[in-house]
């Protein structure tokens, strides 16, 4: 699979995704652009794929997930933790799920189920973003995703 | 007439998000009952009638196709409808769970309008009914 076509589905897909369940405009940052601040506390989920080298990762500071789990349920009141992972899975599903579909994967591979948690230690995200890696702005949030696959 | 409804995601917010969805399209719905996999969801169709079924295929425990199967040896699927809301759009994913007897499948993200319809046909509710209950209680859709 060609790095760009990842990358072009990734920016199709969470553009798409983030529209028509969150009511939110993602925007994409290039490598050259220090647009964004690190989030300080953050979230992270994972979904890897059964017969399948990649591994989807999610990482999305805590005010977007926050944000995102508001427009989502229609509630304008604190949520609690487990339902903010919650969320931040869902997302990763339906982000996996359609990046599977868009680069239109062989149909012997699945999706496994996802993971999410709240990072205690949200240093990884200052690794400079590898070949693989999206980083987008979100109402001036931080998410980002990252297709790492098994081979490099 | 009014319909029980199982929806079965291990997600919460996703279940929340159905449930709303369906109150909101104007169907006149009995009972809502939950299942976070296949498995809670049989457990369900083993004490309660329930008139149709939405589920998702990605689940810990007992997938969608594997709920599907099951559904099918107790011959549940000829009966109860099943809607399949996933986040897999690939043809042959679809044609498997059609095959398994699902009547409709719905990709995630979804509109309202797409469930609404989706419910419609596989409970032969047609529009003209749906009007008359939306002005007959109300609804605003």
């Amino acid at each position: 699979m060609k790095r760009e076509d990842i990358q072009r589905a990734v920016k199709k897909v969470v553009l798409h995704v983030f529209e028509d369940m969150y009511f939110m405009f993602p925007e994409a940052i290039s490598k050259d652009e220090p647009v964004l601040s690190f989030p300080e506390s953050c979230f992270k989920a994972r979904v890897a794929l059964k017969n399948g080298s990649e591994v989807f990762m999610l990482y999305g500071s805590e005010q977007l997930v926050v944000d995102m789990a508001k427009n989502l349920l229609g509630i304008d009141q604190p949520i609690a933790e487990t339902d903010l992972i919650d969320v931040f899975k869902e997302a990763a599903n339906v982000i996996a799920g359609n990046l599977v579909t868009s680069l239109a994967l062989d149909s012997s591979v699945a999706l496994d189920v996802p993971a999410a948690e709240r990072l205690q230690d949200c240093s990884e995200l200052r690794k400079a973003p590898g070949a693989q890696e999206v980083v987008f702005k979100i109402d001036d949030e931080f998410l980002k995703i990252a297709v790492m696959t098994s081979n490099g | 007439m009014a319909f029980n409804v199982l929806i079965v995601d291990d997600s919460s917010s996703m279940r929340n998000i159905i449930k709303k969805t369906i109150e909101m399209s104007g169907f006149d719905v009995g009972q809502f009952f939950e299942g976070s996999n296949g498995r809670e969801a049989l457990a369900v169709l083993d004490k309660e009638w329930v008139d149709v079924i939405l589920t998702d295929i990605h689940m810990p425990e007992m997938d969608g196709i594997a709920f599907l199967k099951a559904l099918q040896d107790q011959a549940i699927v000829s009966t109860t409808p099943v809607v399949i809301v996933t986040t897999e759009g690939r043809e042959e994913r679809i044609e498997e769970v059609f095959g398994l007897g699902a009547k409709a499948c719905i990709q995630k993200p979804f509109r309202p309008e797409e469930i609404r319809k989706a419910l419609m046909n596989v409970l032969g509710v047609d529009e003209q009914s749906m009007e008359k209950r939306e002005v007959e209680e109300g609804c605003d859709f």
